[in-house]
């Protein structure tokens, strides 16, 4: 009873892997997921993120500063994708499939710690980025502050409210701490290296773009140009047109804290 | 007593089967590039007697295992050279020839590799997919 059970997963599984491997389910982002398939998704990402956030404790939002503060992060890094009171989301959101959407409704209807693990961690295979490697602790904090109040604005007083916001942008996360592989790693995916590297333990598509990072650490060069040492490194991390004007490497922004971490890994496969 | 058909029997096997060898086996197609005048199996032999292989990784080329360069293993597919070119036939037979002239910080040095044999080289590595 049990091992035809068993059987029987084991078949359905393969049978969806087989459906997926031939083509015949449609990626489209025009067209839309079947229902059982939307739903699936839909409950299954929701209640991932109850659980993960259940343990998290929430620290006071009602700071009027904070709010400012999270209005600066919200607008500037998630209207573009999810809209705002009054602002449509940018075409690159548009044709997003699963459609970002509004998060006022969010704000209403999830609770802080669960709007704080998604704007932290973001949502695979969806185009919610995380936002960790780009925003320090204070100021994820600060958006879920801002997010409380989103669904009490209407137009007039979000732009009020916005006149009154500094234009400083959103910071990153400060960091100062003892250079880490396992949060290297972490770090290189973040920064979207994968995109044009293949790099050992990282499971992404089979690009050529840049040279393939595997037994970085026995290289004599970093780009044909600069000894192996951690130092070179993170300046090629940090600063790659300042070692190569016409590399075709570019600058991602990466902070020196993260370039450290990202060094200690490559430095490590051998 | 109903008889079950042979072919549902065996599906259980067959689908998980064909499944996993459908996805090990799934790789990209490569394009075949020629070097104009190169022959390849020329070019590996040049490869050797030119010591590439004491800076670069290079499959089917005994003892290639220096790591001063990058490992051209499959370097047909590398988009672009030492970061800079784009991965043309014409740009690797000058690059091969004389790398300074391209990219005056690298650490690669000009091999005094004639023309000719460059293009065999570029064959060569062009198989290297
Ligand atoms: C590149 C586009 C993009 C940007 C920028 C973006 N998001 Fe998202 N976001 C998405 C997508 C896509 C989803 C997935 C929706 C789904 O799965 O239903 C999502 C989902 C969410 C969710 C879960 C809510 C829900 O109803 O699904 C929250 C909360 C969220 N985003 C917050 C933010 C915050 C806060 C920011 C700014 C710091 C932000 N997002 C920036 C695309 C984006
Ligand atoms: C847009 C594509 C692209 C992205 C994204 C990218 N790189 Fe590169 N990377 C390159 C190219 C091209 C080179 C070769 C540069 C040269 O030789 O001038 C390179 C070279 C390197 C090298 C030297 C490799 C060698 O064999 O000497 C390292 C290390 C490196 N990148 C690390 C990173 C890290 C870390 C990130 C993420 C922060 C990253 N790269 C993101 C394209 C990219
Ligand atoms: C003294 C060491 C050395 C020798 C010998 C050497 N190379 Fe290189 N090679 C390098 C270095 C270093 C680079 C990286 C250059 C850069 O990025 O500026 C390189 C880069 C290359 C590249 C570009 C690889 C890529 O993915 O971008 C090719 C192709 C190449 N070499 C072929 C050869 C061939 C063919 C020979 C023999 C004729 C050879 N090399 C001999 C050090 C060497």
């Amino acid at each position: 009873m049990a091992a035809g059970a068993g059987l029987l997963v084991l078949l359905a599984g393969a049978a969806g892997l087989l459906v997926m491997y031939s083509g015949v389910y449609d990626i489209s982002a025009i067209e839309q997921h079947t229902a059982p398939v939307y739903r699936a998704l839909e409950i299954g990402m929701r209640n991932a993120v109850r659980r993960r956030a259940a343990g998290i404790e929430t620290p006071p939002l009602d700071d009027e500063a904070l709010v400012r503060r999270g209005l600066r992060c919200f607008h500037d890094n998630c209207v573009q994708c999810h809209g705002g009171p009054g602002i449509a989301p940018a075409d690159i959101a548009k044709g997003l499939q699963p459609v970002p959407s509004s998060l006022a409704q969010t704000a209403r209807d999830w609770r802080p710690a669960e709007l704080y693990w998604v704007t932290r961690n973001g949502i695979k295979m969806a185009g919610m980025p995380a936002w960790a490697y780009r925003m320090s602790e204070r100021d994820l904090w600060a958006t879920v502050a801002f997010l409380e109040r989103l669904p009490h604005l209407g137009v007039r007083e979000y732009r009020e409210l916005l006149d009154t916001v500094a234009e400083e942008a959103c910071m990153q996360p400060e960091g100062e701490h003892e250079a880490d592989p396992r949060r290297g790693l972490a770090a290189l995916r973040q920064y979207a290296c994968h995109g044009c590297h293949r790099i050992p333990g990282i499971r992404g598509p089979d690009v050529y773009v840049g040279p393939p990072l595997e037994r970085f650490a026995e290289r004599a060069y970093i780009a044909g140009v600069l000894p192996n040492t951690r130092e070179n490194l993170v300046r090629w991390i940090t600063k790659p047109q300042s070692v190569s004007p016409l590399t075709l490497m570019p600058d991602l922004g990466v902070t020196e804290a993260h370039a450290h971490d990202m060094a200690a890994y490559l430095e490590s496969l051998r | 007593m109903r008889r079950r058909a042979p072919c549902i029997r065996a599906s259980p096997a067959v689908i998980l089967g064909a499944t996993l060898y459908l996805i090990a086996c799934n790789g990209e197609h490569v394009p075949h590039v020629t070097v104009a005048g190169g022959n390849a199996d020329r070019g590996r032999l040049a490869v050797e007697s030119y010591g590439c292989g004491a800076c670069h990784v290079i499959p089917g080329v005994p003892g290639a295992r220096g790591l001063t360069g990058p490992p051209l293993n499959s370097f047909a597919r590398h988009v672009y050279i030492a970061g800079e070119l784009p991965n043309e036939p014409e740009l690797l037979v000058r690059w091969i020839r004389d790398p300074p002239s391209l990219a005056p910080q690298t650490a690669m040095p000009n091999l005094g590799v004639s023309e000719a044999t460059a293009r065999d080289i570029a064959a060569y590595l062009y198989e290297l997919r």
